[in-house]
């Protein structure tokens, strides 16, 4: 108890020695509180924004691990990669039936051209010269699903959209498009019905009810007949993110056609062998949580999905993007952490070795009255843990109080930085290339809606890392001291001082 | 009765010098001793030899017929024997009787009201309730020496060793610290006191005369 006692009152007689002791302690404790909440709710963020994800998974043919293997092989990866066929139809539900699932539905993509009685809505930069119809260029969806071939084909000035249920018109659900006219076509059966934009709609002067035909795009003189169900509205903002830029009609959301599924494969079915229109499916697989994502690639490898397969997860791939900036402050953090602390050490450790010279005597007169080394040792421990705790109290309470307006700054800081990396990177390369892996469409992403917020708290694992830090630094501001203390014997001391 | 014993002791510095050698005397419980001679006699390094601060080089010293190797310093020092250092070795930031205090509390023994005690002891050595409230730092070289005094007297040890305890204090105060001292040794306690001053060696009753030596073996 007089350890406690004498170290207290040497603490209140020694002021400028303990305040600047403890001035050092709180700017260690005070940016270290800062670091610690940021890196403590980066990791909450993050974790709290993938438990309320719900992720979606579709299954691709590996093209890297292709690539990766013809170079092993030393095989031509054209060869290799048109070896492998996209999963059809019956494979992708067979693999929906894993208790992972959720839910399952799939848009089958093929493309049409106009006729004289549907013109299609003209998109800015699209005045190539060639008619559309000549436009030589891949099918939709090739990167992944299942195509019918994988030859080069016609291109349309439509992209008609065969979808399996409601759920697959996620534009529609996302609130991206609205049925503004009309309702949606039935899903089960062969109806030829059909939804519009409202622009391709007004283009052409139709109405709910009205018949629109679009024509096979290899061969115009076969057409199709269409009843518009409903009539779609959209934000131009979407419009003009999915255009690809302006170089194809078809990809213009305008330009889109919506079907079911049975409509348009009846429509793919009825084309000749020699016109035979180019078609893919795109599946989706519902399965909520990130481990259900796991059991889901696990469940798949069981149910016989060849490794030539990945699953993957745009969802995933883009909220992992969208941490980006989060990712970057929590590196900084970490930075800050170890450059405090080592920094604050080394101060610390020298304004010890520094102050010993006063702290000599009083070693040599409290062992000469008799008090235990280790009780003059636990004395000065007892004092630089005392002056550390004040400090980092004092510390983490400023921290505490700056940590959000500073991490929230530091966030903004880190997502500009990155904003105007890309946009440095458009204005290179002319247009978005994009930062991110490419869409279902092989469309190159860029990820704009970054965590932006941090709502940093101070949390029990936060508290126990200070009170680490309150330990580390009392032993470092009092090490000098107890070394002196354990080595030398009190007649030295007081005969060098004599 | 013997309450300290010197058998054939020896004491070497580092670089050799023998300061003391084969020294034999018995310290009895209830008496005042002088060790007295020249400087560089090696009265000091006896104080500290037989506090404990030092370990001789040869012989061997009994503290209650128990070899003092065998005994902890630091309880020693602490419970059984009380030195008044010639520089005093009081902590600055402390004042007088928070000086006298820390020696209880390191002391560990069951004194009721510390702060009273030293109050007490402190008056004894007259020093006023004015000047037992001052950082030692702010008092004087006699000052001082009355609190290295009462420090020592408080945890009440048996044996109080006292390297030149009159060195700074007027006659007076020295007659008066001398009374202390032998009233101390009619209580039994066994005073040991290292000094130059006629008048001290004159109020003991048995005087250690300690010879220089200069040979290097």
């Amino acid at each position: 108890m007089y350890i406690i006692k004498n170290a207290w009152r040497n603490l209140l007689r020694a002021k400028g020695r303990n305040i600047l002791i403890g001035l050092i302690v709180c700017i260690i404790a005070l940016s270290s509180c800062i670091a610690l909440i940021i890196m403590e709710s980066a990791d909450n963020t993050a974790k709290d924004g993938l438990s309320n994800l719900n992720i979606t998974a579709t299954i691709g043919v590996d093209r890297e691990k292709l690539m990766s293997d013809a170079t092993k092989n030393g095989t031509d990866p054209k060869d290799v990669m048109t070896s492998v066929d996209p999963l059809t139809l019956k494979e992708m539900k067979a693999y929906a039936a894993s208790d992972q699932v959720q839910d399952f539905y799939y848009t089958l993509t093929s493309s049409a051209s106009a006729t004289s009685s549907l013109d299609p809505v003209e998109t800015s930069g699209q005045s190539f010269g060639a008619p559309s119809s000549d436009n030589q260029n891949q099918g939709p969806g090739q990167q992944s699903g299942s195509t019918d071939s994988n030859k080069k084909f016609t291109m349309g000035d439509f992209t008609l959209l065969g979808v399996s249920s409601a759920n697959a018109m996620t534009s529609f659900s996302s609130g991206t498009y609205t049925i503004s006219d009309g309702a949606v076509f039935d899903f089960g059966a062969n109806n030829k019905e059909c939804v519009i934009s409202k622009e391709l709609a007004t283009l052409n002067s139709i109405k709910v009810g009205d018949k629109i035909k679009v024509a096979n795009p290899e061969d115009s003189s076969q057409t199709f007949t269409l009843k518009v169900n409903g009539i779609f509205t959209g934000s131009s903002d979407s419009a003009s993110n999915q255009q690809g830029g302006g170089f194809m009609a078809s990809m213009d959301p305008s330009n889109q056609i919506y079907t079911n599924y049975e409509t348009l494969k009846a429509i793919v079915a009825s084309t000749d062998t020699g016109s035979k229109m180019i078609s893919s499916v795109q599946e989706t697989y519902v399965l909520g949580s990130p481990d259900a994502y796991t059991a889901f690639k696990a469940d798949v490898a069981k149910l016989g999905l060849s490794d030539e397969y990945t699953v993957s997860s745009n969802d995933l791939t883009n909220y992992e993007n969208s941490l980006l900036p989060l990712t970057n402050l929590k590196k900084f953090a970490t930075v800050l952490l170890a450059l405090v602390l080592g920094i604050g050490g080394v101060l610390l450790t020298l304004f010890s070795i520094f102050i010993i010279r006063e702290r000599k005597y009083e070693v040599g007169v409290l062992t000469a009255i008799g008090m235990k080394k280790k009780n003059v040792a636990l004395q000065f421990l007892t004092e630089a843990f005392l002056v550390a705790l004040i400090g980092v109290i004092i510390g983490t309470g400023i921290g505490g109080a700056l940590s959000k307006p500073v991490a929230n700054t530091l966030l903004a800081d880190q997502i500009s930085s990155i904003q105007e990396q890309q946009t440095n990177q458009t204005a290179q390369f002319g247009r978005d290339v994009g930062g991110g892996p490419g869409g279902p469409g092989g469309q190159a992403t860029t990820v704009s809606n970054y965590i932006d917020t941090l709502s940093p708290t101070m949390d029990l694992s936060v508290v126990l890392s200070l009170a680490g830090i309150c330990i580390f630094l009392s032993l470092i501001a009092s090490v000098a001291a107890l070394v002196f203390v354990m080595r030398f014997e009190p007649m030295r001391i007081l005969s060098e001082r004599e | 009765m013997n309450i300290l014993q010197i058998e054939n002791l020896e004491y070497r510095y580092g670089n050799g010098n023998k300061v003391i050698d084969g020294l034999n005397i018995s310290f009895e419980s209830g008496k005042m001793i002088a060790l007295t001679g020249r400087s560089g006699a090696g009265k000091t390094t006896l104080v500290s030899l037989l506090s404990g601060l030092t370990s001789p080089t040869g012989g061997k010293i009994l503290f209650d017929n128990q070899d003092l190797t065998a005994i902890d310093k630091y309880e020693l020092r602490s419970k059984k024997i009380g030195v008044i250092f010639q520089g005093y070795n009081l902590l600055p930031r402390l004042t007088a009787k928070e000086n006298v205090v820390l020696s209880m509390d390191v002391a560990g023994k069951k004194i009721e009201n510390r702060e009273q005690r030293a109050a007490e002891l402190l008056e004894k050595v007259h020093l006023s309730e004015n000047l037992q409230k001052r950082r030692v730092l702010k008092l004087s070289g006699g000052e001082q020496q009355r609190v290295a005094i009462a420090r020592a007297l408080s945890f009440d040890p048996q044996v109080i060793l006292a390297d030149e305890p009159t060195g700074n204090l007027d006659q007076a105060n020295t007659e008066e610290v001398l009374e202390i001292f032998r009233e101390l040794a009619r209580e039994g306690k066994c005073i040991i006191i290292a000094t130059h001053d006629p008048q001290v060696t004159d109020f003991c009753d048995q005087v250690v005369h300690l010879e220089k030596r200069h040979d290097i073996s």
